[in-house]
């Protein structure tokens, strides 16, 4: 079996890279395979050359690794506690549409259908791990720390995937035994939430925290913190898993690897050892990905589900009117029925609770600064970085996500502007609303807390009243970007979006990420730049007021910039010939 | 009514249809015939504005499609080889949406026979997920039907349906054929061409080898035979292969 898994990986791996090797005779594959190379070296390999085979052990890792291992930590988690909170209807396994179509008629037994899977799993696992333990030598750049590291990270990978396939087999075991799946469930979000409550006890406890910027020791930090008391039963699993990523030098890491590698065992014992069966949860979680990659591959959002129930309305459609509500329409009912209400309903309501938790506590403990303004402030500031950082790629509800339909969009009887506009209405009204909520809950926060005597309350209403009108406007700017860049180079948007696309198509994306980045600031410059000017030029003669004439000015200009490339956009939308592009 | 003149079109050096000229009347059922790769689908999609043609002139119902097209398009439907509807609206949804976009007044009052013609009212709720193929198809001629067109356009139209659902959409094609609507229909079934056109154009390698009624067509290649099938008279014309 593990023959036939070696065969059909290494297969596809040496057809992929001969494919991409052919490819880049074109340039613009050659050009984006120069920018992945490039951007490897930059981010992974450039220390390679000079590394020792053994190097500084320990060093403070630095502050911009600790957020990222730390976020891939707490992400690893969330896909944890996901796995137990909210299982798949039915247990499955991770197997691929053609494998399932192959592997499940042969003569193979379920435990070497499981053996495939979770050898499949490693494959992916393994890369994972080499990136990352690259990644850390940036601080630690010699070839023992790199393996050290990439070894901890295999190991964390393997029993976080262990776990969560043991997770539904466990679900599955309940449902086949005439046990109350629901009743499991809760009982698992309540063992969670102590969890939860306890790491959290243990950081208020654990004293200061390390201060990363003077490379103080952040292993040494978490080691202490749950080493003590009840804690350390608690997370004991856990420290078991992190002990061979966290180890100080070789022989620590030695020492770790024993336990590390027993509780990969013991969750490999676990899985196999249920005997549920999986097949009919394989496969539809085959198709379920299947489906995914052809409305990613059709322009649709990496996270758009399939749509399981019919929305509502959003609002009423009568028959006669501008034609561009029915793209409205169309669009944001494609939203209701794609964003999981429930699932964020449930998150939002746990981030409200650990929030008013927290400030709860905090203020029951003496007279000290409001923390929850300053909560709301930073959640409101990161929700509009993200949001003009990557919303424009995440709301695709516009031609992107209509690029399986655009040859029924040119049959309707419109102009191409109109069809393009309409099209772009329901992703900026989203980005404004995310942008609007953000800014109202900042306009609260900072009543709430001192600020500046030159920005009084007056002052903050006119600023956000600017910003506010302004917002939509930028917003769609935005997506006039991603937008162009489908209808002027719809090769590249389409060879990105094919399953077993190349590296250089990570480069040609990278391209296009840097390329709308800079897209996006040249179309701001100008209203920037004659709003700025207005505001120095009269802020002295009429206050405030100032704020506004500016914004007015920057507003005419986004709005000529944004009719000027609709129109664009439009002509070129009429001209549009796929199958020619793609050639 | 269609009118085709010297229409051309080409992907960079290939030229997929050439100095193509023709026209449908009113009440024809014009049959587009020919090889894997003989044109008909550029054929289909330059004249119903989804791609530019490089030359020629296109009228549908008397308008020029290159110069206005939004007017050409009100006049038309074109139905796809595959349905494509959008995944999150469900049937009665898509027929607001392109009630909307077409701007059909009253379109709850035209749907619902339309629903009941094609026999998929009681899915007015489903998603397209919760739909055969052939209710697919279904829904995406009532979609195309709603704004009462004068021209329509059907690329393999029979695909996907069941026995009975070929047969209805025969029926339906003929009817509206005989209320006036100007039809022309891309196929590889000559059977089904043979049953319901009025007239055929056999295409090959871009060009135009024949067109005419089918009894014209017949006698043009049945070598003084009777009786010769369609099929017989695609290979005859096309010399049984692709190149």
């Amino acid at each position: 079996m593990l023959g036939a898994l070696l065969y059909l990986r290494l297969t596809s791996v040496a057809n992929q890279a001969r494919r991409q090797a052919l490819r880049l005779r074109n340039p613009r594959y050659f050009a984006g395979m120069i920018a992945v190379i490039g951007y490897f070296y930059f981010f992974l390999f450039r220390n390679m050359h000079r590394m020792p085979r053994t190097g500084p052990h320990g060093a403070a890792i630095n502050p911009m690794l600790f957020g990222a291992t730390a976020g891939i930590l707490v992400m690893m988690a969330i896909w944890i506690i996901g796995a137990w909170i909210f299982p798949d209807l039915l247990p499955g396994l991770r197997f691929s549409a053609a494998e399932t179509a192959f592997l499940f008629p042969a003569p193979v037994s379920r435990r070497g259908l499981i053996h495939f899977s979770l050898a499949s799993s490693q494959f992916k696992i393994l890369f994972t791990a080499v990136i990352f333990g690259l990644l850390r030598t940036w601080t630690e750049p010699s070839l023992a720390s790199f393996l050290r590291h990439t070894a901890g990270w295999w190991v964390l990978f393997s029993a976080a995937e262990l776990h969560r396939v043991a997770a539904g087999l466990t679900y599955g075991r309940i449902r086949e035994r005439g046990g109350s799946v629901a009743r499991a469930r809760a009982l698992a979000a309540a063992v969670i939430a102590l969890f939860l409550a306890a790491a959290y006890l243990a950081v208020e406890r654990g004293g200061a925290a390390p201060d990363l910027l003077r490379g103080s020791d952040l292993a040494g930090w978490l080691d202490e913190l749950f080493r003590r008391g009840a804690l350390a039963w608690l997370f004991w699993p856990l420290r078991i898993a992190a002990a061979p990523y966290l180890a100080a030098d070789g022989r620590a890491f030695l020492l770790a690897l024993g336990p590390a590698l027993a509780l990969i065992g013991l969750h490999y014992a676990w899985v196999v050892g249920l005997q549920v069966s999986f097949e009919e949860g394989s496969i539809a979680q085959a198709e379920k990905r299947a489906q995914r990659a052809a409305a990613w591959s059709a322009g649709g959002s990496p996270f758009s589900r399939a749509p399981g129930k019919a929305g509502r309305d959003p609002f009423p459609l009568a028959g006669p009117g501008r034609p561009e509500a029915a793209f409205l329409w169309k669009n944001l009912l494609s939203v209701g029925a794609a964003v999981p209400w429930s699932r964020l309903a449930i998150a939002l309501a746990g981030f409200a609770a650990a929030v008013a938790a927290t400030s709860w506590r905090h203020a029951s403990r003496g007279p000290r600064p409001e923390v929850l303004p300053i909560v709301v402030l930073a959640a409101a500031a990161m929700a509009a970085f993200y949001t003009f950082l990557i919303g424009p790629q995440l709301a695709r509800q516009d031609l992107r996500g209509d690029l399986a339909q655009m040859d029924v969009l040119k049959t309707y009887p419109l102009a191409g502007w109109q069809v393009v506009g309409a099209e772009m209405l329901a992703p900026a009204a989203i980005l404004s609303g995310v942008l609007w909520s953000a800014l109202l809950a900042a306009l609260w926060a900072a009543s709430r807390l001192p600020g500046p005597a030159w920005l009084g309350p007056g002052e903050r209403l006119v600023a956000a009243a600017c910003l506010a009108a302004l917002i939509p406007l930028v917003c769609a700017l935005q997506l006039l970007v991603p937008n162009a860049a489908l209808l002027y180079f719809p090769a590249w948007h389409q060879a990105g979006r094919t399953r077993g696309a190349g590296l250089e198509n990570m480069g040609q994306r990278l391209i296009f990420v840097f390329g709308q980045l800079l897209s996006f600031l040249l179309l701001l410059l100008p209203a920037a730049l004659l709003g700025g000017l207005l505001f120095l030029a009269t802020q002295w003669l009429i206050g405030a007021a100032a704020l506004a004439l500016a914004a007015a000015a920057a507003a005419v200009i986004l709005g000529a910039e944004l009719w000027c490339g609709v129109w664009l956009l439009g002509q070129r939308f009429e001209r549009y010939d796929l199958s020619h592009e793609s050639l | 009514m269609i009118e085709v003149q010297g229409l051309t079109k080409r992907y960079g050096q290939f030229t997929a249809v050439r100095d193509l000229s023709f026209s449908v009347q009113p009440g024809e059922v014009l049959g587009l015939v020919g090889p894997n790769g003989a044109g008909k689908t550029s054929t289909l999609r330059c004249l119903t504005g989804i791609i530019p043609s490089q030359a020629g002139t296109i009228r549908i119902g008397g308008v020029d499609l290159k110069a206005d097209p939004v007017a050409a398009k009100r006049k038309l439907a074109f139905f796809p080889d595959e349905p494509r509807l959008f995944d999150y609206l469900t049937v009665r949804q898509h027929l607001a949406f392109i009630a909307r976009v077409y701007g059909v007044r009253d379109h709850g009052s035209l749907a619902g026979p339309l629903l009941e013609e094609f026999e998929i009212a009681d899915k007015a709720d489903k998603l397209p997920s919760e739909l055969s193929r052939g209710m697919k198809q279904k829904l995406v001629i009532a979609c195309g039907l709603l704004h009462g067109p004068a021209v329509l356009f059907f690329d393999e139209p029979l695909t996907g349906l069941d026995p009975l659902g070929i047969r209805r959409m025969k029926d339906s094609i003929v009817r509206r054929a005989r209320d006036g609507a100007t039809i022309v229909l891309s196929s590889h079934l000559l059977h089904l061409l043979q049953e319901v056109c009025t007239h055929v154009l056999i295409l090959k390698q871009g060009e135009k080898l024949a067109h005419g009624t089918l009894a014209e067509v017949a006698a043009r290649y049945s070598r003084g035979e009777a009786g010769v099938s369609l099929e017989e008279v695609f290979i005859r014309a096309t010399g049984g292969s692709e190149s």
